[in-house]
């Protein structure tokens, strides 16, 4: 399958809110903007995601791990999907796609939180610490078969997005990119932490604006007494 | 002086995921993965389970070569070496659970957790590596499954056994 040319939006600098939400979008100017339409409707309220145009990377020491993650994307309809067996060679691949402005980044990584040499956690830093805000804000499902909510909390406080408890199942997958997609959450910086808030939020963000420094009740979660 | 609030920043970011797949950001609607792709990708994973004796046989042979030869390497070559069976150990963890293997997986997650605790100069410890060895090898020659038949259960005592005693 041909790699799909990337949101061709034209940054992808945070602003300020405005109070006229000038940064609202409509239906007519993602489809200008190239987007695919998403294929059928599901039900009043649903409609099946069009994944042909992401590229996914997956991490993973074990390939037959890498392989199984690479043919179930495939077939949920992720049109690239890339791989490394480790954290450095990770490293790379998300340097040349989203180091640099090529239209080709990677949109989500699937990273296995256990490997040799430089771990999933190390990895996750690395992405979080990162300057270049097309590494530091991409989205990372962290697959793990630790299920203890140490592990869960560990991968929070390291900045994933979310985390998958191994055995992958395609069902748990499509979940996670599922959540991934609809429930991005907004990034904290704290002096302590940065990335997607920890705390889940009662009213979920539709993500049709940048803004910064909105939400004083995240705020005051994060600030020490 | 920065006041502490300022110490704390929130970014909202524009869902380009969600505009990628498809969906309008404004519309309010929420989108699926294909069921039936899901169903698909499913039977990629279940069919993969073909795949499974080449794959422990393999990674079984590699940790009994690695463990034959420990001994002999340089202290700083035997951290390596540890830490490379505890990752494949848990290679075979992940490929057991995905398939149900439930008493390789036993065998498996036990010998991983032990990788954190061998002290090679106990020759004790050689005694419990070897055991895991051991029933691994009966498990996958005799295709056993599940963890709670009597023969399974005779296996997990050797194990067990052998740590009581040379722990």
């Amino acid at each position: 399958m041909t790699e799909t040319p990337d949101d061709p939006a034209p940054d992808d600098i945070d602003i300020v809110d405005t109070p006229d939400g000038n940064e609202q979008k409509n239906t007519d100017t993602d489809k200008a903007a190239g987007t695919p339409s998403a294929k059928s409707e599901n039900s009043d309220h649903e409609q099946i995601y069009d994944l042909s145009a992401f590229k996914v990377l997956t991490v993973d020491d074990f390939s037959f791990i890498t392989d199984l993650l690479a043919s179930s994307l495939k077939e949920l309809g992720v049109g690239k999907v890339i791989r490394a067996d480790d954290g450095e060679k990770a490293k790379n691949l998300i340097l040349q796609s989203n180091g640099i402005e090529s239209g080709n980044s990677i949109d989500v990584l699937v990273l296995d939180w256990l490997m040799p040499g430089m771990s999933g956690k190390q990895l996750l830093e690395w992405i979080r610490n990162h300057e270049k805000e097309s590494i530091k804000f991409l989205p990372v499902i962290v697959c793990s078969a630790y299920t203890s909510n140490d592990l869960v909390q560990k991968a929070r406080d390291c900045g994933a997005n979310e985390v998958m408890v191994k055995p992958v199942s395609a069902d748990k997958l499509a979940k996670r990119i599922q959540h991934v997609i609809d429930n991005p959450r907004p990034y904290i910086r704290s002096p302590d932490f940065f990335g997607p808030n920890r705390r889940r939020k009662k009213e979920p963000f539709p993500g049709d604006e940048k803004r910064i420094n909105k939400d004083e009740d995240i705020k005051q979660s994060y600030e020490k007494p | 002086m920065r006041s502490r609030k300022s110490d704390i920043e929130i970014f909202h970011r524009i869902n380009k995921l969600k505009k990628k797949a498809g969906l309008s950001l404004t519309s309010g609607k929420k989108g699926v993965v294909d069921p039936n792709a899901v169903a698909r990708a499913q039977e990629t994973i279940d069919e993969k389970e073909r795949e499974y004796p080449p794959t422990v046989k393999e990674l079984i042979g590699q940790i009994t070569t690695i463990w034959k030869s420990i001994k002999d390497m340089p202290e700083e070559e035997q951290k390596q070496a540890l830490e490379t069976l505890y990752h494949l150990s848990n290679n075979i963890k992940d490929i057991t659970e995905t398939y149900d293997h439930n008493l390789m997986h036993h065998f498996a997650l036990s010998l991983r957790d032990f990788c954190e605790i061998i002290d090679l100069g106990k020759p004790q410890h050689s005694v419990i590596v070897q055991a895991h060895l051991d029933v691994m090898l009966v498990t996958f020659e005799e295709k056993l499954k599940s963890d709670e038949t009597a023969q399974a259960e005779e296996l997990k005592n050797i194990v067990k056994i052998a740590i009581e005693k040379y722990s």
